[in-house]
């Protein structure tokens, strides 16, 4: 129970200092570091973030280039060889470079988009709860609405009218995920700003920009840590969703949704290796960042389990 | 009651008058002129005056919203051209596809969501308990259009025990409604979970297994009626959540639907149908949303009263 949990300056174990950004941050971490599934998760993000950095570096070849030797007399792609460890696409490109430089794109779209979308989400739900009045219910109530649509629908919508770049899709994917994270905020918030101790800072003549980012932010970060981590799972999700409906960043980027979508053509599901390891790539990355999810959720343990995304 | 069912349906109102002030908003963004697409490209600098006046393109933006609406209310979502119909027979005429669709992912998802819900919260901690956490969280991994594309390669392409897609035979809903009750039935497997978990340390379950009844009884007719409440309500917003937004499985399976419809609406660039399929995913959305809290308000008179 965060709301309820001794605000973190006033914590009693003595291992958490005043500055402490996690309120009970050691007892947190006794469980991480026995939980199977958080390393698991941890692992397979180190290794994804790894494959984004070092693309360049460790890709065998250019993830663009159209090799003469890359697809099959009558033009078709080529399976796995010593010179194409994955095989090759109808263009005659290397599936293993196309799939590591596609990290990047995807680690990117989804670090800036839900990175914004928290930023929008818990700016907006904290301002709602500690003003309320007029200008919290707007924000409330503009919420609702956003909260109304099928946001795969409106950011296509979008997308679709605003033509796919990198920066739209950013834009677009922070712009129908911050809700869930506003209600939260905003849930807390007006319950933080009935408790003694925010009375006493405000008796104490502490300006209300102080009290929210000294005394009511530390116990929001464990809610805002965990629904960030798994909102980072439904961000990759989100983002090879919009390029496997024909929305992501255009070609030639080698983004994994579009990489799906290239080989899901009933004609060309004999050639498999043109879904599968995109497939592979997309389901490791966002298991890695459920596993890390899942794991601080039940380290913290914060009240607000997030909700289902639509 | 009456006062509750009043509160909630003006919320629903005020929603909605967002939500078509969003969309009208969108629609007004699109680098498109509508004047020009009505006229042609021949039209002259004075025919395209005469259609602005004649559509009201020229009126101030507060008076167009309000032919909007007013176009809106009478059923009006302007013309497919993609489809070459108007937008909201074109989806009604999809929209039963996608209601089966929806119906049997709903059916998929309470089969495979609440057995594991109920194993696990049975042996808490335990193995059983788990591993179905385990497994919701790596099928939940799993996109809908890598395992849809998957069990089409693997079901469809290589064995052959289902068609490739499209509606045309019986069999054609399985591998689509699976798909689509992969990721939902984590929901409720964990949902029932959590809600029994905290049903089963009440004082009357104990009653019950002091007077001798076997745990499984218990669980099945003591508890679960106590725990289904946010299943239901899981429902649906499910419901209101697939006829919306079902548009990644649907392009998957080529399955005639509203979501597919909506696909094809993007490849074409038909704003009108997207935009139209945009506003009545956001009615199902909120019209369930209502029918969900009314549920509930009938279930539990605490809500209803607070």
């Amino acid at each position: 129970m965060i709301g309820s949990a001794p605000p973190a300056h006033f914590a009693l174990e003595p291992e958490s200092d005043p500055g402490a950004l996690v309120p009970r941050g050691g007892r947190t971490w006794r469980y991480l570091r026995r939980s199977p599934t958080f390393w698991f998760g941890v692992v397979l993000i180190a290794g994804v973030t790894l494959a984004a950095v070092l693309a360049p570096l460790i890709a065998p070849h250019d993830p663009s280039v159209q090799f003469d030797d890359g697809l099959t007399t009558i033009g078709a792609p080529v399976n796995h060889s010593s010179k194409f460890l994955l095989g090759t696409d109808f263009e005659g490109r290397d599936i293993l470079s196309r799939l590591l430089f596609g990290a990047r794109l995807s680690l990117t779209i989804t670090f800036a988009g839900n990175g914004l979308a928290v930023i929008f989400g818990v700016v907006l739900g904290a301002v709602a709860g500690w003003w309320q009045g007029v200008l919290g219910s707007i924000i409330m109530r503009f919420t609702d609405v956003m909260l109304a649509f099928p946001s795969l629908l409106l950011a296509l919508a979008l997308v679709g009218i605003r033509g796919p770049s990198l920066s739209v899709i950013v834009l677009v994917i922070a712009m129908v995920s911050w809700t869930s994270l506003c209600r939260i905020t905003f849930g807390q918030v007006s319950g933080l700003r009935e408790r003694a101790w925010i009375e006493a800072a405000r008796a104490a003549g502490f300006s209300d920009a102080r009290i929210l980012v000294r005394h009511i932010m530390p116990h929001l970060l464990a809610p805002i840590l965990v629904y960030a981590t798994l909102g980072m799972a439904l961000t990759v999700v989100f983002e090879g969703s919009l390029a496997y409906l024909g929305l992501g960043v255009p070609s030639p980027a080698a983004s994994w949704g579009r990489m799906i979508r290239d080989g899901s053509d009933p004609n060309s599901l004999q050639f498999y290796w043109l879904i599968v390891y995109p497939s592979l790539a997309l389901f490791v990355t966002v298991l890695g960042f459920n596993f890390v999810g899942d794991a601080l959720r039940d380290a913290l343990d914060p009240q607000t389990a997030p909700s289902r995304p639509r | 009651m009456a006062l509750y069912l009043v509160r909630r349906a003006l919320w629903g109102i005020l929603v909605l008058v967002g939500v078509s002030i969003i969309t009208f908003l969108i629609a007004f963004e699109v680098p498109v002129d509508p004047a020009r697409n009505i006229g042609g490209i021949h039209a002259t600098r004075a025919a395209l005056a005469n259609i602005r006046h004649t559509y009201g393109l020229d009126q101030p933006v507060p008076v167009q919203y309000v032919r909007y609406l007013d176009r809106l209310a009478h059923g009006d979502l302007g013309r497919a051209f993609s489809v070459s119909e108007d937008v909201l027979p074109a989806i009604a005429n999809r929209l039963p596809y996608t209601g089966v669709l929806a119906l049997c992912g709903i059916l998929f998802e309470l089969a495979i969501g609440i057995p594991l819900g109920l194993l696990a919260a049975a042996r808490p901690g335990r193995l059983i308990d788990r591993s179905s956490l385990l497994i919701t969280l790596v099928i939940f991994s799993l996109p809908p259009f890598v395992l849809g594309n998957i069990v089409l390669l693997l079901f469809a392409f290589h064995w052959s025990v289902f068609p490739l897609g499209g509606a045309d035979s019986a069999t054609s809903i399985v591998l689509p409604a699976i798909t689509l009750a992969c990721g939902g039935a984590v929901w409720y497997t964990r949902l029932l979970r959590a809600t029994l978990l905290d049903v089963l340390r009440a004082d009357y379950i104990r009653t019950a297994r002091a007077k001798g009844l076997s745990k499984a009884r218990v669980v099945a007719f003591h508890a679960l009626p106590n725990a289904v409440g946010p299943v239901v309500t899981q429902i649906g917003l499910d419901m209101g959540y697939f006829l919306g937004g079902v548009v990644v499985v649907e392009s998957v399976f080529a399955w005639p639907g509203v979501g597919k419809l909506a696909f094809d609406a993007i490849s074409h660039d038909d704003i009108n149908l997207i935009m139209g399929t945009v506003l009545v995913g956001a009615v199902f959305v909120v019209v369930t949303n209502i029918a969900v809290d009314v549920v509930q308000a009938w279930l539990d008179p605490r809500i209803r009263l607070g």
